[in-house]
């Protein structure tokens, strides 16, 4: 395993706790994530739905061979986080750094691998 | 003419190039002022327009996507469907390739031991453009035919003489090209049904030998198995391999059918730790054999060669190749008339023989076609008076018992089918045997995708293809009116139209 593969590993691995733990929050209906579907107008489908797709995702990202495809869920996933944040939820810094964190370390597996992504994979070299 | 159906691609990709920021748009503020959960479609057309934008402008390697972004990736999701579309629904029975739809079934049929009989009539062509057999108004009884036999190194009448009943043999595919449940199901096969295998150029054959059925053991121009650093043969290990009592006979490759004048190649994918290994290769490179090997450098330097592994192996020993040019070919009948040095047999291996890995003009361009090849070097060996001192092996494409009769009538004594078996075993002609992704388990080493191979099952299949193979070789036989297959001469053959007018056959 080379120095890029080891960094790629570390970039799935930290996402794929944070997104394990956040996934665990919603799905056994903590009060903090209900309170913020509520807010959201989502709860609780909404909050099963996100829940479901961040354990995928996290999942994904420890397969190794699936890591792009848990990334491109990823970084959807905080997308919609961010939206939420920046238009009805506001930032607390908590989020703001565990959503950046998430952010970043899937964009840069799911840049890095982008080959690797289903269907559209090998349109996707440079 | 124009027509008035002409879709304006151009056209579709500028509205979809400007609709998907705008509907990213839309969503945004459906999702702001409606309901939250239109923001999965804000999501989605955002990362949609994202690769949309880097298609358009950053990647330089596609120019349809350059130009039609989005829309062009519709060609490329249906290109790569397109091999299995053709195959299910609109390639006809007769026209696939390596083999059509129609051989397969029947090899399938006689693997599962499923009657094989049709209705109506024959759906191959009747244009001249095919070998047919000739058949005989008077029958053979089945009583007055004699079994078939065939008996390796008696020409030199060595101690440790080979005799075969059926002729067929499994052909050579290592360890490496096959998994290790393909290369089991096919030894317990070959064991169960009596005939020989051929172990392929892989080294030592490890899972081959599990069986314990009667092997071939292959020497690539690698020598895998009996090499030694610098690529020459360790006598040492060469014999210690033919001391194996399994192992029969020894086979030299010098070229194959499907590359001929190139050495074996293993994709990286496909080398394990255990293959690299046995073979003594590092993981993570293409495995490629030499073209040729080190000690034959000429017609002399060849023949000698093949010598040595005779005094060394004990066994009988023969030669593959892929027959090329026919003056090279004599001039290396004549060396081996010259220092009396003839191998036990000779195959020749049909420029459509099958391949684990192969570049694609090697395969398609280079070599002859297994019936073109065998009457020409029926000839030269004839003509050199020679023909009686080795036994000749066919192989490509001989799947069959009527294409096998067609090979064994031009001049050869046995064939050699590698591909025949592995339908036997199950394969759907994917054409992945080069990326370890075989979807039935045969040219992989995944463990998951070996699980579908059964050992004990395949093993039967393979059994059963050589019973009902054999039982067909003896009707045949029968309607050609032969009381055995030295009988079998070119007057039983009707050549295509092409061939008949070119040749002086």
């Amino acid at each position: 395993m080379n120095g890029k593969n080891i960094l790629l590993w570390i970039l799935q691995i930290i996402p794929a706790g944070i997104l394990f733990l956040t996934s665990y929050g919603k799905l056994s209906s903590q009060p903090g994530e209900v309170q913020l579907f509520t807010a959201l107008g989502m709860e609780p489908t909404g909050r099963y739905i996100i829940g479901v797709v961040e354990g995928l995702a996290a999942l994904l990202f420890l397969t190794g061979r699936f890591a792009a495809t848990g990334g491109l869920l990823a970084v959807g996933t905080m997308l919609g986080a961010l939206i939420a944040h920046a238009t009805i939820i506001g930032f607390d810094p908590k989020h703001a750094i565990l959503l950046s964190t998430v952010l970043t370390c899937s964009l840069i597996v799911t840049v890095a691998r982008r080959r690797e992504l289903p269907l559209i994979g090998r349109t996707l070299s440079d | 003419m124009v027509s008035s159906l002409t879709i304006n691609l151009e056209k579709i990709s500028r509205t979809v190039n400007i609709g998907l920021p705008l509907l990213f748009i839309v969503f945004l503020l459906v999702g702001y002022f409606h309901s939250f959960y239109f923001h999965f479609l804000t999501v989605t057309f955002l990362l949609m327009t994202v690769i949309n934008f880097f298609y358009l402008y950053a990647q330089k390697n596609h120019a349809l996507l350059t130009n039609f972004g989005w829309v062009a990736q519709v060609r490329y999701l249906l290109e790569s469907i397109g091999p299995e579309m053709r195959q299910y629904f609109f390639t006809n029975d007769t026209e696939e390739r390596p083999f059509t739809r129609l051989e397969r079934a029947e090899v399938y049929r006689k693997a599962k031991n499923i009657d094989s009989s049709q209705a109506y009539g024959s759906l191959m062509d009747f244009d001249g453009t095919e070998y047919k057999l000739r058949h005989s108004l008077f029958p053979m009884k089945n009583s007055e035919i004699a079994p078939y036999s065939l008996t390796f190194g008696e020409e030199r009448n060595i101690a440790n003489q080979v005799t075969i009943t059926k002729p067929l043999m499994i052909s050579a595919m290592s360890f490496g090209a096959l998994g290790s449940h393909a290369v089991r199901a096919l030894a317990r096969g070959a064991r169960k049904a009596g005939i020989l295998m051929n172990t392929g150029e892989g080294g030592l054959p490890k899972y081959h030998l599990m069986e314990g059925c009667d092997l071939i053991f292959q020497m690539g121009t690698a020598k895998f198995g009996c090499r030694n650093e610098d690529g020459s043969l360790n006598e040492a290990k060469l014999q210690e391999i033919a001391r194996l009592p399994q192992v029969k006979m020894i086979e030299i490759k010098f070229s194959q059918g499907a590359k001929p004048g190139k050495g074996g190649l293993l994709p990286s994918e496909k080398i394990s730790k255990e293959i690299s290994e046995l073979r003594g290769v590092p993981m993570g490179k293409d495995v490629v054999s030499p073209p040729y090997h080190v000690e034959c450098l000429d017609p002399e330097s060849t023949v000698r060669f093949i010598r040595r592994v005779q005094d060394l192996s004990e066994l009988p020993v023969g030669i593959k190749l892929a027959f090329g040019r026919e003056d090279e070919f004599r001039v290396l009948v004549q060396t081996m008339k010259e220092l009396d040095v003839f191998p036990d047999y000779i195959s020749i291996d049909g420029a459509e023989g099958g391949t684990g890995a192969s570049p694609k003009a090697f395969m398609d361009d280079l070599g002859v076609p297994i019936l073109q090849a065998l009457p020409l070097v029926d000839r030269i060996l004839r003509e050199e008076k020679v023909r009686d001192r080795l036994k000749l092996i066919a192989a490509g494409k001989l799947i069959n018992s009527g294409r096998m009769f067609v090979a064994l009538s031009l001049g050869a004594q046995a064939c050699y089918t590698a591909r025949g078996f592995m339908l036997a075993l199950g394969c759907i002609q994917a054409l992945t045997c080069n990326r370890n992704t075989c979807p039935v388990g045969i040219t992989t080493h995944n463990p998951h995708l070996q699980k579908g191979l059964d050992i004990e099952v395949k093993s039967e299949r393979v059994k059963n293809y050589v019973q009902n193979m054999e039982h067909e070789y003896y009707e045949i036989l029968s309607a050609l009116g032969k009381r055995s297959f030295r009988e079998l001469d070119t007057k039983n053959l009707l050549f295509p139209t092409r061939v008949h007018a070119e040749s002086e056959l």
